[in-house]
């Protein structure tokens, strides 16, 4: 930076996540619109209102649903988890408060919490059979990535995922899509644990960046 | 924040601590602002990471989570976060006992509804409003809900007597077996006196943006960094630091404060320190020095509601008046 600046001229760095640029495109724009959607369903839900929770469950099922099958790997543990989030939700929207987090944020870590615990506390050892490659043939009738959303949204993601390093994007879908806490991870990994948590956390940290987060 | 949390957010954001671990960061959030601040930004990376594995469910589940929800007990939304104090509102969702706030902000809350008469917030935030334009509230079912629901609504001495709703917490006792029981909209309160009027109104501003957690409203006191970070209009904007690391600023136009936070943001050398500015229209205004560590939060002095940026540089130990030449950070607001 130039030693002699004067602060009046200086431009301002505009952030991506900045909602007030005006550069923002579109489907920046509609995404806050759906996230503005989403938080204002769960406050109508709080007052019991249950319209809002048919709307909250359009504007979301797709991912609460489609994350609990990934972690899952099954259809009917996924419906059954989903429904119970949706109960959950319901029974604990007052306590949504939007300083801490977007309200989809609020459902997918109720979400990802109910399914990570069925797993773990269900066919835990299967499941890192799995993770590590091993074939568990009654495990898994289904494979998710047959199903998968081919959205910009999801190409967008998988184009993140890109920049994380190999050893940073398995310690990060062991943790996040196979339940695996990061123990386990140093153990599926042979690494120690400070190297499992450090993939981890760096792995999120680029994965942010690259998906234009702050 | 420590460096051993630090290194354990990431792994607490993908559900990947043991459940002791989880207990303890869980309690270690309660008291930071700086993971608080980092977990948001970490969680939006994972609301988007589920753009990848989206799936339409079957069009049968609608119905059924649709059904569940509407055969469920009926109860008032407040109650049922009040009674289950151990997962606190203030807590992560589907946190478990978090003791300490937990306890604080239950305590306060029953406070908060024991002086004031009004029991609800969202009945305040409409005094006056017609009957027939009130959402239809759930009703509590009979034992469990009915103990605390009863004495809180018998305790609205503002209310007229003899009116459907005082009448109706009886009758939900007398029917404890039916779990689907008319549903009556509440009465709006309304004001006893000019007095009232006027800590209600001031009153609603407030707990509109913070909320009613933590608020009393017979004891005016200083607004601090969790109120912004919790207030509804709160705006965050995050930047990359020259030197290292990122710097979050959250600022809640409503209630004229701004919180900086860092996250691996080196600390100054020695002699020097690391300062905060706000730009506000007359130019750039001192924001407070920040306190040593890579992973601080500060309540940033000044008032914040006009406030067009925000920037972080090096300074002279003891700050300068105004910015010098080693600008780490400077981002519009």
């Amino acid at each position: 930076m130039a030693s002699h600046r004067r602060w009046d001229a200086t431009p301002f760095r505009q952030p991506v996540s900045h909602v007030q640029d005006h550069n923002v495109p579109v489907q920046e724009v509609a995404a806050v619109e759906t996230a503005d959607a989403i938080a204002e369903a769960l406050r109508s839900c709080a007052t019991g209102d249950q319209s809002a929770m048919a709307t909250l469950y359009d504007l979301t099922s797709a991912k609460v649903y489609g994350l609990a099958l990934r972690v899952l790997r099954n259809p009917a543990h996924a419906e059954e988890v989903t429904q119970e989030i949706y109960v959950e939700a319901w029974q604990r929207s007052d306590t949504f408060q939007p300083g801490r987090g977007s309200a989809l944020s609020w459902l997918l870590t109720i979400t990802h919490r109910r399914a990570v615990d069925r797993v773990r506390s269900a066919e835990a050892s299967a499941r890192r059979d799995q993770a590590y490659g091993a074939d568990d043939p009654a495990a898994s009738p289904v494979d998710p990535a047959d199903q998968a959303v081919a959205t910009i949204e999801a190409e967008r993601v998988r184009g993140a995922l890109t920049s994380l390093t190999d050893t940073q994007r398995q310690a990060v879908e062991l943790a996040y899509y196979d339940g695996l806490t990061h123990r386990e991870v140093a153990h599926a990994l042979d690494v120690p644990l400070g190297t499992a948590k450090a993939r981890i956390r760096d792995g999120l940290i680029r994965l942010r960046s690259a998906l234009g987060g702050d | 924040m420590t460096d051993e949390s630090h290194d354990l957010i990431g792994a607490y954001a993908l559900d990947a601590l043991d459940a002791a671990e989880r207990a303890a960061f869980e309690q270690h959030v309660a008291e930071c602002e700086a993971c608080q601040v980092e977990l948001i930004g970490l969680r939006e990376t994972l609301d988007d990471l589920a753009d990848d594995t989206a799936v339409e469910p079957p069009p049968a589940l609608r119905d059924a989570v649709l059904g569940a929800v509407a055969a469920l007990p009926l109860r008032t939304a407040t109650e049922e976060g009040r009674s289950t104090a151990d997962d606190d509102t203030a807590a992560e969702p589907g946190a478990g006992a978090v003791q300490s706030a937990a306890a604080v902000d239950a305590a306060a809350r029953r406070t908060f509804v024991e002086h004031d008469r009004f029991t609800d917030p969202e009945d305040l935030s409409s005094p006056g409003v017609d009957e027939a334009e009130l959402p239809a509230r759930p009703r509590v079912a009979a034992s469990g809900g009915a103990d605390e629901a009863t004495p809180r609504r018998a305790r609205d001495l503002t209310h007229e007597s003899s009116e459907s709703d005082t009448a109706a917490p009886e009758s939900s006792a007398d029917e404890p077996a039916d779990p689907i029981a008319t549903v009556t909209p509440l009465r709006p309160r309304r004001a006893q006196s000019s007095r009232w009027a006027l800590l209600v109104a001031a009153a609603v501003a407030l707990i509109a943006v913070i909320g009613v957690s933590v608020w009393q409203p017979w004891s005016p006191r200083t607004i601090t960094a969790a109120d912004v970070l919790a207030a509804s209009d709160a705006v965050r904007v995050s930047e990359p630091v020259k030197g290292g690391g990122t710097v979050t600023v959250v600022r809640s136009a409503q209630l004229g404060r701004a919180v900086m936070t860092t996250v691996g943001v080196p600390d100054a050398p020695s002699g020097k320190v690391r300062q905060a500015w706000l730009k506000v229209p007359t130019g750039m205004v001192s924001a407070g020095l920040l306190p040593p560590g890579t992973d601080v939060s500060m309540l940033l002095e000044g008032d914040a509601r006009t406030a067009e940026g925000a920037g972080l540089s090096i300074e002279p130990a003891g700050g300068a008046t105004s910015p010098g030449d080693d600008v780490r950070a400077l981002f519009a607001l």
